[in-house]
């Protein structure tokens, strides 16, 4: 597909890719080719006939009008977008398009970033000459995500071939027909789809916009945007938060090639809600007195240093979070090794286990852990030890992908699903059992093509599995299905692999970071940071914003933490954080700037918001103080980050340097690492 | 004028259709008697399925190629070339699909050869089927035409008690089922692609072409989609030959055509003429000129979505060739006659709210160009046109051509032909609000 042809675009010739359609092209060029229902992840569609240009297929043939979404690019053709008719057509066709179309811009939520403005404007339609009164349509209450204005619509059918074709959802649908068209539910109800949220982005006019933007009047060139990484999986979707007047009014996926591409789920989209939350930390308190966070930094560091003058070493420990960047959990070890302390993270310590081993996998290279476009292009998929649905939407929405392409689907996790209704065969089963079921498939790999299998879902899974061509299975390694799950998962795919046919394996994991901090060097299980708690053999516990993401098995109302002095270091008034003696808060995920590293081990740069807050630190820089406040603040400058976690010393550096509009960088594509202790 | 009528030197299609009156048109539907199997048979039929079943599947395409047999339907296409693109050597299931969803205004020939004679439909599928080695059938009928589903499962069940359908037909080895879709009722479904979504239990909306259904159809697999028309004449050719079928049209034109006429004529029915017969015989000597005692202003020559064609190209032979010379398209043959005293306006008007109405709502210029057409046209017609209107309707009607599929393009030859040919007519109406026939003018 990289062969290259040669093709005249008004009158200048431009190299391009063959196989791809003119408009696609153009687009890639640069040149604005007005268009509407063409989308380069739905694909052509031929309905709006906006993007008329025309095309010749060579010097000395005729140029015809034609749809540059519709024409396949060949060598040698010649495309004329200025041409006086193809101007014309498209001027009246936006004409056309702006027959029944409602002149509400002034107060119409899409104005601003609206297509429809945009490519009106473009092709120069301004005299209304339609004297015939407008269609009207009743709009549908979509649930409480989706604002739906029917009016608006010009029937580019984006909608449904996101919604129905795309995301394979099926309560969004297209009724009537002439021009009589209809998109939306059978009846008024909330969309059930996880990525709903997209139809705002899909629909180029203001259908589909967002309830929660438009609650509050906003322009969209009033935002204020910060290139970000959503918080709420390990698949570390980019996004672009947008804020103003001192709050986050919402959220919209980035374009990153080789993460989320076009599109985010529900979850992301619409779950920055923590950011403007009640529960907010505003001000910081030592022992119960509210006070300026540099005298809580300061107190806390004599109450610190007094603990471990007493107690000596290892009276001090510290648990990390998935939740948060590594410069935060670098801070906080580097706190730890400044008390000669101990920390963990993880709720178990089986957790833990099965965490390391995931990463150390990817990390290593022994796997080969696909990006969200090549899970799009896998034949055979299998997954198995959890809900991708929800706990990673955006991997759900690419294993749809493979559906749609016919691929089959194998699912065993603990209870049915959505995407069970699409596998050739789904097996429910409790987490614990779930590693024999996958050994159950390696056997049965031996005999594949062998009939009457003692298990007919291991023979069915198998036999699809040996005649893939493209073969991925997904594991989620959350831990409860344990270390064994994510070996049984790993020794699969051994088996499954030939020379001349890679199987690829993704683990995912519950948080944001949590390949992150399973790269962690010394920590501890997290049982025996528990059990000294208990036991009061701790006698200063530091807990890393624990209140917004994870409500862990961790620190309870057991009694033995009420002897303990423990120091919240938060942007959520959290469960952690109402107990703690100490408390430090800090700026939230959209408000600050880190690295993070998603399930493939890709760290990924984000920037922060600039809201103006009584608390502007991040969690990282408010460990930094109290770093300082200990003096040890020269040991900041000769820490690496290869000294705290198991990268190699090339990443180590590069992490410093990564843009958040890059693609990142994979660890298993820089140098090669140590062995990571399991 | 009149040069005597043309002999119609064969009834082919409609020799089993009893006559109904003086020509051959339903007063209504059950008026016509279905010829039945044993009627049938004693007249000859399944004589050219038995003769196909005896050659080699390509030999039939090929004389079908020889016959000159061009698509009945209204584009003309050569019927054998069309075979010629389906994979002989598809593994999987190929289909062969009726197109009876006739539901071009002015047009009820399919109708007529349904209603009459179920079984020629039924042997002619099974001729094309087996030229294509396809073993499944469908005949996709109009919703309206719930008679003749009846009528044609009632033809399957004789044939396939008689074994010209099911396993192994006439113990020849091929195996042919049949059955009868009747559709949810849209003109857009007359459209091969569209037929093909409908029949798939999809929206009716037409397909992006290529790929071709005869290489990618019903679910994907080669499909040839005929007009039932066209089919009719393979048994026929079978049984007598292509050089035979070649010798029934004028001028060069092979077989015969069913033509039709409606609208201010004395007679309206359907007739079977020779390929090429001049449009001025079908009118005066078929359907009995004017039925007003006035004369004819315009007729639309193949049912509605061909330009309007004047009483100074009332000589051009009926041929597909010759009626597209003369600036119209043969379409489906049956006329549409409208006199002096017809306000073309008001039957701009009627014409384009078929079209609002029918278009599938898929792409634009249909979508939302018709409706404004409509609404303008209507407007002038009620005496309501304002300045501006003609420049509206000039400029809608070259627009409504690079649509996905030739339905717009259909409710443009009508439109183009109306504002051009009778232009003073609407100028008429837009000045003084009243049509030019009321006023007494032209």
């Amino acid at each position: 597909m990289s062969a290259k042809i040669k093709i005249t675009v008004n009158g200048v010739m431009h190299e391009a890719e063959a196989g791809r359609n003119i408009l696609q092209i153009l687009l890639d060029l640069g040149i604005m080719l007005p268009h509407f229902c063409y989308h380069e992840a739905l694909g052509a569609a031929g309905a709006c006939r906006l993007c008329a240009a025309m095309i010749s297929p060579g010097a000395g043939k005729p140029a015809r009008l034609e749809m540059a979404c519709m024409t396949r690019a060949e060598d040698g053709m010649i495309v004329d977008i200025t041409n006086p008719q193809a101007v014309d057509f498209r001027e009246k066709l936006i004409e056309e398009l702006m027959l029944n179309h409602p002149h509400d811009c002034p107060v119409c939520d899409e104005g601003g970033e609206c297509m429809l403005q945009d490519m009106t404007v473009l092709c120069r339609h301004q005299h209304r000459r339609n004297r015939f009164p407008k269609r009207t349509w009743r709009n549908q209450d979509l649930g409480p995500h989706i604002h739906h204005e029917m009016n608006r619509c010009i029937t580019c059918y984006r909608c449904v071939r996101f919604y129905r074709d795309y995301a394979l959802g099926d309560d969004l649908g297209v009724f009537g027909s002439r021009g009589r068209v209809y998109f939306g539910r059978m009846r008024d109800g909330a969309l059930v789809s996880e990525f709903s949220g997209n139809l705002v982005d899909v629909c180029p006019t203001g259908v589909f916009t967002d309830k929660h933007f438009r609650a509050v009047y906003c322009r969209p060139w009033d935002l204020q945007t910060a290139p970000s990484i959503c918080p709420h999986c390990s698949v570390g979707c980019n996004v672009l938060p947008g804020s103003r007047h001192k709050t986050l009014r919402r959220i919209k996926p980035r374009r990153n090639h080789t993460v989320n591409r076009f599109f985010m789920c529900d979850h992301g989209r619409f779950g920055g809600g923590f950011v403007n939350a009640d529960n907010r930390l505003t001000s910081a308190r030592f022992d119960g007195a509210g006070m300026s966070l540099d005298d809580a930094i300061t107190q806390t560091a004599e109450r610190l240093k007094e603990i471990v003058q007493t107690h000596g070493r290892g009276a001090v420990a510290a648990i990390g979070s998935p939740g948060a960047s590594l410069e935060a959990n670098a801070a906080l070890i580097l706190l730890m090794k400044t008390l000669e302390g101990r920390f963990a993270f993880f709720s178990t310590g089986a957790e833990r286990a099965a965490h390391k081993r995931a990463a150390a996998l990817i990390a290593n290279g022994q796997v080969d852990t696909p990006s969200l476009p090549e899970v799009e292009q896998a034949d055979f998929t299998l997954i198995v030890g959890g809900d991708i649905t929800r706990e990673a939407p955006m991997m759900d929405l690419a294993v749809r992908q493979t559906i749609r392409a016919g691929a089959p689907l194998f699912i065993i996790s603990p209870q049915a699903g959505k995407l069970d209704a699409f596998a050739k065969a789904a097996r429910h089963a409790a987490l614990p059992e779930q590693a024999a079921i996958v050994s159950n498939i390696a056997q049965a790999l031996d005999h594949a093509l062998m009939t009457g299998q003692p298990d007919p879902f291991a023979g069915a899974a198998a036999s699809a599995l040996a005649t893939a061509k493209r073969p991925q299975i997904l594991c989620g390694a959350t831990g409860a299905g344990g270390i064994a799950l994510v070996d049984a998962a790993h020794s699969l795919v051994a088996k499954a692999v030939r020379p001349e046919r890679p199987c690829r394996l993704v683990y995912w994991f519950p948080a944001m970071n949590s390949f992150g901090i399973s790269l962690a060097r010394n920590d501890e299980s997290p049982d025996t940071i528990k059990q000294d708690v208990e036991n009061g053999r701790i006698k200063a516990l530091t807990i890393l914003e624990h209140g917004a993401s994870l409500d862990s098995e961790w620190p309870d109302d057991s009694k033995p933490m009420k002897s303990c002095f423990t120091i919240a270091v938060d942007a959520i008034a959290g469960k952690a954080a109402t107990d703690a003696d100490a408390v430090l808060p800090c700026a939230s995920h959209y408000e600050t700037f880190g690295t993070v590293m998603n399930y493939e081990g890709r760290a990924q740069r984000f920037e922060g918001l600039p809201l103006p807050r009584p608390v502007t630190w991040s969690s990282a820089e408010v460990l930094l103080k109290l770093i300082e406040a200990l003096g040890a603040g020269e040991a900041i400058n000769r820490t690496e980050y290869h000294d705290l976690f198991e990268i190699p010393a090339t990443m180590s550096s590069l992490i410093g340097t990564l843009a958040p509009d890059s693609e990142g960088l994979l660890i298993r594509s820089t140098a090669a690492v140590r062995e990571v202790v399991g | 004028m009149a040069q005597g009528v043309r002999t119609m030197s064969e009834i082919v299609l409609f020799k089993n259709i009893q006559k109904n009156g003086p020509e051959l048109f339903p007063a209504g539907a059950a008026a016509i008697p279905a010829c039945g199997y044993d009627d049938y048979v004693k007249n000859g039929g399944y004589q050219g399925a038995r003769k196909a079943l005896k050659m080699a599947p390509l030999e039939v395409q090929q004389v079908v190629k020889d016959s000159g047999l061009r698509g009945r339907g209204g584009a003309g296409f050569p019927t054998g070339m069309k075979w010629s693109f389906v994979p002989m050597d598809f593994k999987g299931q190929k289909y062969l699909i009726c197109n009876c969803d006739e539901m071009e205004p002015g047009t009820f020939k399919d109708r007529a050869l349904v209603y009459g004679d179920p079984h020629q439909l039924i042997e002619s599928m099974i001729i094309a089927a087996y030229a294509m080695q396809m073993t499944q059938g469908f005949i996709f009928i109009r919703c309206e035409y719930r008679k003749g589903a009846r009528i044609l499962e009632q033809a399957a069940a004789e044939a396939l008690n008689h074994g010209w359908l099911g396993k192994n037909i006439q113990s020849s080895g091929f195996d042919f089922h049949l059955d009868v879709h009747l559709s949810a009722g849209r003109y857009i479904c007359g459209e091969e692609t569209a037929l093909l979504n409908s029949l798939e239990g999809k929206r009716a909306n037409p397909r992006s072409k290529p790929p071709f259904p005869q290489v990618y159809g019903f679910l994907g697999s080669p499909t040839i989609v005929n007009n039932v028309e066209t089919l009719c004449n393979l048994p026929h050719i079978l049984a007598r030959g292509a050089q035979w079928h070649k010798s029934l049209g004028l001028n060069g034109n092979a077989g015969t055509k069913i033509m039709g006429a409606s609208g201010r004529v004395k007679n309206p029915g359907l007739w079977e003429l020779p390929l090429g017969t001049p449009m001025r015989e079908v009118l005066n000597e078929h359907a009995g000129g004017p039925s007003r005692g006035k004369s004819f202003k315009t007729v639309i020559p193949g049912g509605l979505s061909t330009p309007m064609m004047t009483p100074d190209q009332f000589d051009t032979p009926l041929d597909f060739d010759s009626v597209a010379k003369a600036g119209s398209r043969l379409g489906t043959a049956c006329l549409i006659a409208f006199d002096e005293d017809d306000c073309m306006v008001a039957a701009t008007a009627n014409i384009m709210k078929f079209y609002m109405r029918e278009s599938c709502g898929f792409c634009t210029p249909c979508r939302e160009g018709i409706p404004w057409i409509y609404e303008t046209v209507k407007a002038i017609a009620e005496g309501k046109g304002e300045e501006g209107d003609l420049a509206v309707l000039d400029d809608m009607a070259r627009h409504i051509f690079h649509t996905f599929c030739a339905f717009a393009p259909g409710a443009q030859g009508p439109l183009l032909s109306a504002i051009t040919t009778f232009r003073h007519e609407f100028e008429f109406l837009i000045q003084k609000s009243q049509c030019h026939t009321a006023g007494g003018a032209s």
